[in-house]
């Protein structure tokens, strides 16, 4: 399988659940690997290009989170505690014995496919010793039942869990249910979305250690926000700011601090230079200055 | 105090049969708390929930109707609630069960949170590996929805009510809340600075409070029942029920409801006193950050202040209960190493400290050890706590210092004899040959 037209869509579908774009990055990278079997370079690429942020922004996350694979996963993931109340049950020896079952090495594609990996506690620790396939979980295991669930997951046929009574689907179908898209709520999510980016003072797309809402014009080329941000200055150069934005720039002005005054000058400034350097032209894709010094790095 | 032992409080629906659904649900009294708060004006329900004295459930215990009041009003930002469904402190498995067997309760409490805010979209960030209770939660948004308890018009309130149901993918650090914060909007999850705190400054640069599924939870019963109902149980400093997380060496490991104020020997006997006969050893009285505490101290009353005089912490109620069949330094050395692991790299103390205190603790347990290492591990530790970024470096310290406090001879005999007297380790090569009396030789799962 490889990223489509439709895995756009559906990154694009979930970015309009957030009044703020990026934040669907998480559910992307899912909705990625449920494409590729692993986080690809080709699905960062697409998070990347759905999102507006730099390729480097995306991996940054993505080698962050354990749950996003770097390699091919296989049909099945098998995940063992060996946080101690599970390693003084005896997960520590099932482990080894999973790598060694895998030839020494952490993947075996033989069959259908698996990928072998020791865990932080799993939150269950009343069924320790535990192994996850798939994240469906299964415990207490006897060293023995525990073999027995990696030769049926190469087999392809895991039974299902003792605990939550689900046949684990494959490691595919399951990304693609971390993602969200199926949630069957998506145009309450979207239109709960378009509500907020259309608040008075809009959520931030930039973040962090400032109380600037909205920090650079034109941000969040793709969420709501930049819909928002752009409806308001959908103006001729040179003339106002709709009432309401006015409002908002002028408390901004009135905060005090360097960085609110300068934006609010850029804003309705008679400097016209600096607005039309950042404000996309009516037809245009909106461009994404960088005004975070991490991202300044990453691009560099 | 009120009574103590076990109760049946917030658990009660447990064992419903099918209660997951909405109908089922609602015949057991569901939707009846926000039902209620739909009638009282947003001060009104954040005043009960401080009367009632609750305090936050995910580990710091900060009282939650006060941190609600903190929440700023009246910003034109849009306010944000957020529920920590990240559950990952070692040793903790409370609100998991909770979302999985009765996840209508989580919805609720989030609605009446939003009502008491005024805020009208939640988020519950949710652990990735958690597939169940994403499930279980999709299903019954699905509902909520379609039955008019989420959406535009709040049970025909005209107020407005939105949740998303957000998964994450694995990283014990976006529990911390400004982390998860971060994390939420797409970034990796580092904790911020605060000031700002996430009450004026939060999501998307928003107002917002981020808390525990327990905490959330608790707030409708405390409406549908009445802040008295709510403190029969506990301690006027620790009032209510627990669910608590009873694991490790007991009979029958599992999730406990208890009033606040039981003793930890009579949560041990709750579960079936300890496995195979054993003999108790050593606890962690609310998950692994928590420092350890020697058998003696099983007589301590289960609350924030007692446990707090004991020198330890009641975190998130988890309760992990070892013998004197186990390893104190072998455990404090896997503790450390998930440390080491989830130290999300911001910050020195931490992400270097984590790494030197896993290889100091790893060169003990296979028998090359000396005995100013334990200096060393103090001294390191001294380094990490209080001068981390986030508690999770202060964390990384619990283990080590208070066992180093109730069970130095244990670290001493690994040095001294230069191997594991639990025979987990292969010795070092010139160890001398040795009979242990101090602790049992066998060891690991018998
Ligand atoms: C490293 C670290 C991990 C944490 N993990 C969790 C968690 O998984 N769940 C949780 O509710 N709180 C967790 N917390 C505590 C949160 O920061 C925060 O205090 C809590 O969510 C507030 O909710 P409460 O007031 O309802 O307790 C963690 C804190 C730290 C420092
Ligand atoms: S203490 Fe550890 S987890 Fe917290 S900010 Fe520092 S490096 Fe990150
Ligand atoms: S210690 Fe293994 S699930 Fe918690």
């Amino acid at each position: 399988m490889a990223i489509t037209e439709t895995t756009r869509e559906e990154a694009q579908a979930l970015a309009l659940r957030y009044p703020v774009a990026r934040a669907a990055l998480l559910p992307i990278l899912h909705l990625v690997q449920s494409v590729d079997g692993y986080v690809s370079d080709e699905g960062m690429a697409l998070a990347a290009e759905v999102l507006g942020l730099t390729r480097a922004e995306v991996g940054a996350v993505a080698t962050f989170y354990t749950m996003y694979k770097r390699e091919p996963v296989g049909n099945y993931l098998l995940s063992v505690c060996t946080n101690p109340t599970c390693k003084i049950a005896g997960a520590q020896a099932i482990y080894e014995a999973y790598v060694e079952a895998c030839g020494g090495r952490h993947v075996d594609p033989d069959g259908a496919g698996v990928m072998v990996e020791h865990a932080e506690c799993l939150g269950i620790c009343d069924a320790a010793p535990v192994v996850q396939i798939n994240y469906e979980m299964y415990g207490p295991v006897t060293h023995d039942e525990a073999m027995g669930l990696l030769n049926a997951a190469k087999a392809g046929e895991p039974p299902a869990s003792n605990r939550s009574g689900h046949v684990p689907a494959t490691f595919t179908a399951v990304e693609r249910e971390f993602s969200g898209i199926d949630d069957g709520v998506h145009d309450q999510l979207v239109e709960a979305a378009r509500l907020q980016a259309a608040a008075a003072v809009p959520p931030a797309y930039r973040t962090g250690e400032t109380d600037l809402p909205v920090t650079h014009p034109g941000g969040d080329p793709s969420g709501h926000g930049g819909a928002a941000f752009r409806a308001a200055f959908d103006t001729p150069p040179g003339s106002p700011p709709a009432p309401q934005e006015q409002e908002v720039v002028e408390e901004l002005a009135a905060t005090g601090t360097d960085t609110a005054q300068e934006l609010a000058q850029q804003v309705t400034g008679d400097d016209a230079a600096t607005p039309d350097a950042v404000l996309p032209a009516a037809d245009q894709p909106p461009v994404v200055p960088s005004s975070d010094p991490d991202d300044a790095t990453e691009e560099a | 105090m009120g009574t103590t032992g076990q109760v049946t409080a917030m658990s009660y629906r447990y064992d419903i049969d099918g209660v997951a659904d909405l109908e089922v649900y609602e015949q057991h009294d569901g939707y009846e708390g926000l039902r209620i708060a739909l009638g009282m004006e947003p001060a009104e329900i954040v005043q009960a929930v401080k009367d009632s004295g609750l305090r936050g459930r995910g580990g710091a215990g900060f009282p939650t109707g006060l941190k609600w009041s903190f929440v700023a009003q009246g910003t034109g930002k849009p306010i944000y609630i957020v529920c920590n469904a990240d559950e990952g402190e070692p040793g903790t498995f409370k609100d998991r069960p909770l979302m999985e067997l009765d996840p209508h309760q989580l919805i609720e409490g989030m609605i009446v949170g939003g009502l008491a805010l005024n805020s009208e979209q939640g988020y519950i960030y949710l652990r990735g590996e958690f597939a169940h209770a994403g499930r279980q939660l999709a299903a019954a948004i699905r509902q909520a929805y379609a039955k008019g308890y989420l959406g535009a018009d709040v049970m025909g309130s005209g107020r407005r009510f939105d949740l998303t149901l957000h998964r994450a993918a694995g990283a014990y650090i976006c529990g911390e809340e400004t982390a998860l914060l971060d994390s939420l909007e797409g970034r990796r999850g580092q904790p911020r600075l605060r000031p700002p705190f996430p009450a004026a400054h939060g999501l998307f640069g928003c107002p917002t409070t981020v808390n525990n599924v327990e905490s959330i939870a608790a707030v409708p019963f405390i409406l549908r029942h009445g802040v008295d109902w709510w403190r029969q149980w506990g301690t006027d400093k620790s009032p209510g029920p627990k669910l608590m997380c009873i694991s490790g060496e007991v009979e029958r490991p599992g999730n406990y409801e208890v009033a606040l104020g039981t003793t930890v020997a009579d949560m041990i006997e709750l579960a079936g006193g300890m496995k195979d006969g054993r003999e108790l050893r050593f606890f962690c009285p609310g998950g692994s950050s928590t420092p350890m505490l020697p058998a003696s101290a099983a007589d301590t009353p289960y609350t924030f202040e007692d446990i707090a005089a004991e020198g330890s912490l009641l975190g998130t109620g988890a309760l992990m209960i070892y013998s004197t069949q186990t390893s104190v330094v072998d455990t404090v050395l896997r503790f450390t190493e998930f440390y080491e692991h989830e130290s999300c790299g911001k910050c020195t103390p931490c992400r270097e400290g984590g790494y030197w205190l896993s290889q100091v603790l790893r060169r003990i347990v296979t028998g090359g050890g000396r005995m100013e290492d334990l200096e060393l591990l103090e001294d390191v530790c001294d380094n990490i706590f209080g001068r981390s970024f986030c508690a999770l470096g202060d964390g990384m310290t619990s283990p080590i210092v208070s066992s180093l406090k109730y069970f130095r001879d244990e670290y001493e005999t690994y040095i001294r004899e230069r191997r594991c007297p639990f025979g987990l380790y292969p010795p070092a090569p010139d160890a001398p040959t040795v009979e242990f009396t101090a602790f049992p030789a066998a060891a690991g799962p018998s």
